[in-house]
């Protein structure tokens, strides 16, 4: 798996990661956060842009910094990771705006023959779940890791 | 020894761990997308879960 993504921290319980967007715009840091919502291992997955100034984060902003193909192979770097540490979560992601919903389906898609082997994937169409299928229109989704047998980086 | 390209075909990351970042590990810091997780949930449950009510 060739992607060009750039470099993850994260905090000790592995919820919250942290990386640097760098593009015509300058550096911006990017949080990622997986917040548990219920006892059935349920997780949000929400990232968005941290201000430089005022620490505050936005998950609305399209930040436009000539990287999102890096910016979405860092996000799905970081669900492999989270999954590396929480084997049995389940992982929901929806946008803050159609827009937002609509840079994770191309996400996946743009991923999906990579991690439909790695990951149950579900997509959310009216008041269903059902098996995601590449290239149609979901409101949300939600993933599960079945492949518990992935190469990890070593550190050098 | 092996290269950043050999290391970049690796699913899982190298993360570093940054002990700055522990002050978000306790704190929920997109709550309407939380809410919405939970409002979903409510509604539909787990995928395998409407699989399994199916008859």
């Amino acid at each position: 798996m060739k992607l060009d993504r750039y470099e993850l921290k994260s905090d000790q319980d592995f919820t919250t990661f942290e990386f640097l967007s760098e593009g015509p715009k300058g550096k911006i840091e990017k949080i990622i956060q997986f917040s548990l919502v219920n006892e059935r291992n349920l997780y949000n997955l929400a990232f968005g842009d941290k201000d430089a100034i005022t620490g505050e984060l936005n998950d609305r902003t399209i930040t436009d910094n000539g990287d999102s193909e890096k910016v979405l192979a860092t996000v799905v770097s970081a669900v492999y990771a989270f999954c590396h540490r929480f084997p049995d979560a389940w992982i929901y992601a929806t946008g803050s705006t159609a827009s937002r919903t609509r840079l994770y389906r191309m996400g996946i898609n743009k991923y999906y023959d990579i991690v439909v082997n790695d990951f149950k994937i579900f997509g959310q169409e009216l008041s269903e779940w059902e098996l995601y299928v590449k290239g149609k229109e979901y409101e949300a989704f939600v993933i599960q890791r079945k492949n518990l047998n992935l190469d990890y980086e070593k550190h050098s | 020894m092996k290269n950043i390209l050999d290391l970049n075909e690796k699913k899982i990351p190298v993360v570093r761990v940054d002990k700055s970042l522990n002050k978000y590990s306790k704190v929920v810091l997109f709550p309407e997308k939380v809410k919405k997780a939970k409002d979903a949930f409510a509604k539909l449950g787990l995928p395998e879960e409407g699989e399994k009510r199916k008859p």
